[in-house]
């Protein structure tokens, strides 16, 4: 902008660009005292980069600071049927880079999911510390609580293994009424018969929401308190079904973003060069497994969308605020189920230019950051 | 409209004619900034001399700069001042003719761009038009420069009446560009400003240089019962300020066509008060110059939030595709891309698509989910990065451009501005493409033009528009190192050619130097820079733009920097050439430094102080 009224209204121009150079940047360490905190990008929406190095790359360019990777059956980046032999170089080449790697993302339910105990082998060998754990079914019909003390000495053999192996799991936390954990209090009735530093829960900041609406959500965080063991952040919003299709795009409600997204032709009324107009809405993805997963309609024809973390219903600054309080040490991922292109559905392929994955990626990290500086963690 | 059958006293419809003269600030009305003259020669060039030097008494430097391109008819040259005067002088000499003030005439000053020149008729004889950033328009006597009072009111014409007076009695009609001639036609539009919902209208208009009357005038923003109503949501259309126009429009005087290069929508940065693409913003539009109909539009951002508007004059260009000429025109654009399209359908030559592009996460606002880009020529300025990418010519750039990197988004080509988070926007909101467009070099088919590559950071911050209407706008630094150089990797500027007839590009060089960079061993980084190339018969480019002071000439078919020499001050403007009444060919550059919108993106600053001046070189 080349204009007279930019003047006006930022008379001091110098000024002004050493006030937003400030203000652009983020502290580099964290106060009071509080621990330093980092955000790993999640493999999982890079499963259309198939090498190490290729992961690496995406990595360093949006400036996580360490990878969550998952070892799961292709797409998965590492085969938990090879995963002695695969994920050590896969591992190795990561920090290669520079990127520390604390977690993986596994299928183990219990001590008896295949492949369990060798994932865990190979992890433990690589000095890596957490892992995704889960989930958890209820039986329809059957009383809830007993359910959870069946479930007791399933954890136990879980987390004697992961004694053995030095590892602690982190039981992923979604919402509804089908899985287990998704009140918080449930699982914790379970987990709390175990040592945190064994098992704990991975915090779905999303889900929790959902789940634990009006901040009553930070109640159960503060309750579980130090078997939050990770915390996976992303962000929805609750509207009605009757609302107009979305997944336009990671910010888009626009009725022509599915199809751009796509890659595909313009949508109708898109000529080139000539006068595009809205037309030929297309119905999108509903943002991934979070719309999915424990989002049901309501009988009122509501439910859940995946969003950018920050605009939607996730509360960053009390999340952060409680992060705090419990004293929060572990590792921290950002999901991005919104629509991107299929990286948010861990597609090996991409619909959208990589620089948009990476972009749209790379501004949920610094909305978390922000989050977190604020909060002294970061 | 009075009949346009009357004699006039020159042409200026060729996009190749012979002539010693240069009427218009991009030599043809075609704005092909090319010239038949001979005399200079790539063999010759490096023995130019400056001439003379004519200095305005006006002080240099400033937010923006001196972009006058004088005009040159029958050994005079005309050019205004940012003082308020148009000068006349004796193109040998440099010396003055006469000189009209301005200001005790009417406030204001003339439009920065410059004059335009009207052959006239018989009974009125040749004439200089020029606006006014004040919504006036006036006539002056070509061989007297004496006022032309029976032109509007003593020689006024308010061309503010009738538009500005609902939007309250401050309102301003500026108008930055000289009017484009058609027959007795003065074509224009004001550039209205791009931040506001509400305000004057960007429309361009006809006024008929014998009369003073409006002979046409054509909706910025469609009405209803205009072609392309509703693409501004349900309201707003009403009473929207803008899209305005910065530059010049072009005249295809053998078809009758006037290309008009619209400006962005207000707000600049934020659409949540216009859903829809908002025709004809950002839009190449070509009208029917004797009646301002509607011939074909072609919109190059759609529903801009990123301050994209169209800088450039389009220049009219001819294809050889096929084995046949086609008549095409070519449009430059802020965000680094060029367009060649069929001058009379629109239909771009070498192909476009609409590629997505990352949405804001502005609240309320509507993005739109692609843009188009040209399958040909490739971008002719660098229109993303990566972190790999950034400024490595010492340790602590590449430290410094690496951290600030990590704390802006860069999402490729039309990464916009966000609200949550600083973005990191190429070619930054100056632009890639230059106000000046580019030249073109009919025998080779090359069109030539100067681009600048570097970033802008900036975040959207909530404003109220008009006064009543919340809003975004955003704040934004330059990218650039701790030593003030940009952080995207260099080249920061260049001179390119693109080949008319494949679309593809000829060549690409650096224009610019930072001498300290080269002495520490650094390539030639090109710098930022501002302003248009010419180019001669016999196949040189002339081009100042650039921000350490020099007057360059390169070679029209390789690129091969042959001529430089030191201006008082950078030249953020379009040289010319033209033959003096002695015969001798001169090439000529107004020089004023200043450009303080650009300074803000480039360090060390432009060089500020002294005088506005014109110079012209010759050879001895």
């Amino acid at each position: 902008m080349r204009r007279r009224e930019f003047l006006g209204t930022s008379a001091a121009v110098a000024a002004a660009g050493l006030a937003a150079r400030t203000a652009f940047a983020q502290s580099p360490d964290a106060v009071n005292g509080a621990k330093k905190l980092k955000i790993d990008a999640y493999s999982r929406h890079l499963h259309w980069l198939r090498t190490p190095d290729e992961v690496a790359e995406a990595v360093i360019e949006m400036g996580y600071e360490g990878l969550d990777i998952t070892v799961r059956t292709y797409p998965g980046h590492v085969d938990p049927e090879k995963v002695a032999t695969d994920l050590p170089p896969f591992v190795n080449t990561i920090r290669k880079h520079g990127i520390p790697v604390t977690a993986i993302t596994t299928n183990i339910t219990d001590a008896d999911s295949p492949n369990a105990e060798a994932i865990l082998k190979a992890a433990s060998s690589l000095g890596i510390t957490h892992y995704w754990w889960g989930t958890f079914r209820y039986e329809p019909g059957k009383p809830l609580m007993q359910q959870l003390d069946a479930l007791k000495p399933r954890v136990a053999k879980l987390a004697a293994l992961n004694k053995k192996y030095n590892m602690k799991a982190m039981y992923h936390t979604y919402s509804g009424d089908v899985l287990v954990g998704s009140a918080l209090w449930d699982f914790l009735y379970v987990l709390r018969d175990f040592d945190p530093a064994l098992v704990s829960f991975h915090y779905d900041s999303g889900h929790q929401t959902n789940a634990g609406g009006n901040n009553t959500w930070a109640l159960n965080m503060r309750a579980a308190g130090p078997y939050i063991g990770g915390i996976s952040v992303k962000d929805s919003v609750m509207e009605p079904a009757s609302a107009p299709p979305a997944g336009g795009g990671p910010f888009s409600d626009h009725p022509n973003a599915s199809a751009a997204e796509r890659g595909g032709p313009p949508p109708a009324g898109v000529v080139p060069g000539g006068t595009p107009a809205p037309g030929g809405a297309t119905v999108g993805s509903r943002g991934g497994r979070g719309g999915g997963r424990g989002g049901a309609e309501s009988p009122n024809g509501w439910r859940v969308r995946q969003v950018p973390l920050g605009t939607g219903m996730v509360n960053l600054p009390l999340l952060a605020q409680v992060m705090k309080e419990i004293n929060f040490s572990g590792p921290i991922e950002v999901q991005c189920e919104y629509p991107m292109g299929g990286a948010e559905n861990a597609m090996d392929k991409i619909t959208i230019p990589r620089a948009m994955v990476l972009g749209t990626m790379k501004r949920d990290r610094l909305v978390l950051k922000q989050a977190l500086t604020a909060a002294g963690l970061s | 409209m009075r009949a346009c059958g009357l004699i006039m006293l020159a042409g200026t419809a060729s996009l190749a004619w012979s002539q010693a003269n240069w009427p218009n600030p991009g030599n043809d009305s075609a704005g092909t900034k090319y010239s038949t003259l001979k005399e200079i020669t790539p063999a010759n060039v490096s023995l130019l001399k400056r001439a003379w030097t004519y200095d305005t008494g006006d002080v240099s430097g400033g937010f923006r700069p001196w972009e006058v391109t004088p005009l040159v008819i029958d050994g005079v040259m005309y050019f205004n001042t940012t003082g308020g005067n148009i000068v006349a002088l004796d193109a040998d000499k440099g010396t003055e003719i006469w000189k009209f003030d301005l200001k005790p005439v009417a406030s204001g000053r003339f439009s920065t761009r410059g004059i335009a020149y009207w052959p006239g008729s018989v009974s009125t004889g040749p004439r200089l038009v020029a606006t006014t950033t004040t919504g006036m328009m006036l006539e002056l006597d070509l061989k007297t420069g004496q006022l032309i009072r029976n032109f509007g009111k003593n020689g006024l014409l308010n061309l503010k009446a009738g538009i500005t007076e609902k939007f309250g009695t401050n309102t301003g009609y500026d108008i930055e560009a000289p009017p484009a001639i058609y027959r007795n036609l003065a074509i224009f539009a004001p550039s209205t400003g791009e931040q506001g919902r509400y305000g004057i209208p960007g429309d361009p208009r006809a006024i008929d240089l014998f009369t003073g009357e409006e002979v046409w005038r054509f909706h910025a923003v469609p009405q209803p019962g205009d072609p392309n109503f509703g693409a501004w949501g349900p309201d707003g259309w009403q009473d929207r300020k803008g899209p305005g126009i910065w530059t010049s429009i072009t005249i295809d005087q053998e078809n009758g066509l006037a290309f008009v290069p619209f400006g962005n929508a207000t707000d600049q940065n934020y659409g949540g008060s216009r859903p829809g693409s908002n025709l004809y913003s950002c839009t190449l539009v070509a009208l029917d110059a004797n009646t301002g109909k509607l011939k074909w539009h072609f919109q190059i951002t759609h529903h801009d939030i990123f301050d994209w508007d169209l800088s450039a004059p389009p220049t009219l260009i001819d294809v050889m595709k096929d084995g046949k000429k086609r008549p095409a025109v070519a449009q430059l654009v802020k965000k680094g891309l060029l367009f060649i399209l069929d001058r009379l359908t629109g239909e771009a030559i070498y192909g476009v698509e609409e590629r997505p592009v990352l949405a804001t996460d502005a609240p309320g606002e509507k993005p739109w989910p692609t843009q188009p880009f040209p399958i040909k020529p490739e971008p002719v300025a660098r229109i993303s990065m990566t972190r790999e990418e950034v400024n490595k010519t010492s340790p602590e750039a590449e430290k410094s451009c690496k951290a600030q990197y990590d704390n802006a988004v860069q999402a490729g080509p039309d990464t916009p501005y966000l609200w949550s988070v600083p973005s990191l926007v190429f070619p930054s909101s100056e632009g890639g493409g230059s106000w000046g467009s580019p030249a073109f070099e009919p025998a080779l088919g090359y069109i030539i033009g100067n681009t600048r590559s570097v970033g802008t950071m900036g975040k959207l911050e909530p404003m109220v528009s008009s006064g009543i209407l919340p809003s975004y706008a955003k704040r934004k630094i330059p990218f650039d190192d701790p030593a003030g150089y940009p952080c995207s990797a260099p080249p920061w500027g260049e001179l390119f050619a693109v080949n008319a007839n494949t679309g593809d590009i000829a060549w690409r060089v650096p224009l610019g130097e930072y001498e300290e960079l080269t002495r520490r061993g650094v390539p030639k980084t090109g710098t930022p820079n501002a302003g248009a190339p010419i180019v001669t018969a016999t196949g040189l480019v002339f081009i100042g733009a650039t921000t350490d002071s020099m007057f360059r000439a390169f070679d029209a078919k390789t690129g091969k920097e042959l001529w430089a020499t030191r201006l008082e001050n950078s030249a953020m403007s379009v040289p010319l050439t033209y033959q003096g009444k002695s015969g001798k060919q001169y090439v000529a550059i107004t020089s004023g430094g200043g450009g303080l919108g650009m300074s803000m993106f480039v360090k060390p600053p432009v060089p500020a102080g002294g005088h506005n001046i014109v110079v012209a070189y010759a050879l001895p």
